[in-house]
């Protein structure tokens, strides 16, 4: 390795590239920890686990800023996967 | 038997010397090979063959003989056209983006960083897993409405702007925001390439990087003493050195890739209208769930002489990449 350019450039390529080969590999391992009602619930982050119990707004950042409209998708996704479940 | 024990002297006996005869011990030790391959390629390739003249159903393994017929009822079909359509589209497509990737990342991978073998163990990971269940994994981060790829796209305010960029380039004008990728037959069409060529990168990867290994340092050296840099470089002395490693990595992809059932049959069923089948799903309905036994036989046997005239050009080139 002759110079932290190169090395920086390797990074910028190898990176992203590791990225998206082995996402579907993270999203199965956090997938398989939630509950389907994290999963069903549009508003929660597909990328890391939400817990439900904390509260009923919900833990990730985008649903606590709009819990209202959160909690009502959330009980209308409910709803409808019991629905055809 | 005793008295036979007894009789029997090391350098004694015919069948002694039939087995030291190099004729007979490899006929005989290649023979479980042969046998196997003959029972479990050459009897359902032979009968599918056969099955392709009949006019059999579902349930039977005869059938009254028809001729060609099934193969010009299946070359009319506007369906089948389009899977021999769809499967050029993907084979094509997918080893396009593999042959560049590959390139790129491999060489990028045999230089020195920290980390490089959990990088290279990243890399490797979607070659290593069963693609039925990398495929399923697909399905829900392409699902229509959980998609991890519209969330991702909305959160970064792009949703539109895609939509708009895949109007205004023709490829799925009326498309809506949250964006349907199994959905629509373009877009379909796109996601099921992308998850070939992300399938089939790894395998490329690695046999790039084998082939790179085998080229041997004095080359570089002599290049490098020669004063060839830069592009002129990597045309005169990388890419004609690759290149027969390069292809035989290609054809094993278009091998992969065109026979592939999986990822069709889980991602979309050939859907939406039939719009995604390739020759394998649409000889799986056709022959098994439609029932029609030899016009099933017929459809996959179209892809006989595709995948002869790539299997001849692999084998050549695999020779000629193992003599350089």
């Amino acid at each position: 390795m002759r110079s932290w350019r190169e090395k920086g450039l390797t990074y910028a390529v190898v990176v992203p590239f590791a990225i998206v080969l082995a996402f579907p590999f993270y999203f199965a391992l956090v997938t398989m920890f939630k509950t389907n009602l994290d999963l069903a619930n549009v508003e929660h982050s597909p990328y890391t686990y939400n817990d439900l119990r904390a509260g009923s707004t919900g833990t990730s950042g985008t649903t606590r800023r709009r819990s209202t409209s959160a909690s009502c998708s959330r009980t209308r996704t409910t709803r409808r996967g019991s629905s055809t479940r | 038997m005793e008295a036979r024990a007894a009789r029997w002297k090391p350098a004694g006996g015919r069948w002694r010397h039939a087995l030291e005869s190099r004729r007979v011990l490899a006929l005989l030790l290649i023979a479980p090979a042969v046998v196997f391959m003959a029972l479990v390629v050459g009897v359902p390739f032979l009968w599918a063959i056969y099955l392709s003249f009949t006019d059999a159903v579902g349930g039977s393994l005869t059938g009254n003989w028809v001729g060609f017929d099934n193969f010009t009822s299946a070359v009319r079909d506007d369906n089948f056209r389009r899977a021999v359509r769809n499967t050029l589209i993907f084979t094509l497509a997918s080893q396009a983006i593999v042959l560049v990737g590959a390139a790129v990342l491999s060489n990028f991978l045999v230089k020195d960083f920290r980390g490089k073998w959990f990088v290279r163990f990243l890399v490797v990971l979607p070659w290593a897993t069963p693609v039925v269940l990398s495929t399923i994994g697909w399905l829900w981060l392409l699902d229509s409405l959980y998609s991890v790829v519209n969330w991702t796209l909305a959160r970064l305010h792009l949703d539109h702007a895609l939509v708009w960029f895949l109007g205004a380039v023709h490829l799925e004008e009326g498309a809506q925001v949250p964006l349907q990728w199994l959905g629509r037959p373009n877009l379909a069409l796109v996601a099921i390439t992308l998850v070939h060529a992300w399938r089939i990168l790894p395998f490329a990867v690695v046999i790039f990087i084998a082939g790179r290994a085998s080229i041997p340092n004095e080359v570089e050296d002599a290049s490098k003493i020669d004063g060839a840099t830069g592009i002129k470089k990597l045309w005169y002395v990388d890419i004609p050195l690759q290149l027969p490693i390069a292809l035989v990595a290609v054809l094993f992809g278009i091998v992969f890739t065109a026979v592939d059932f999986a990822v069709v049959y889980i991602l979309t069923r050939g859907g939406p209208f039939n719009s995604t089948q390739v020759l394998p799903t649409w000889a799986y309905f056709v022959g098994i769930d439609g029932g029609s036994l030899g016009a099933g036989a017929a459809i996959s046997l179209f892809l006989f002489p595709l995948l002869v005239v790539v299997t001849v050009g692999m084998l050549f080139f695999a020779r000629r990449a193992q003599v350089t």
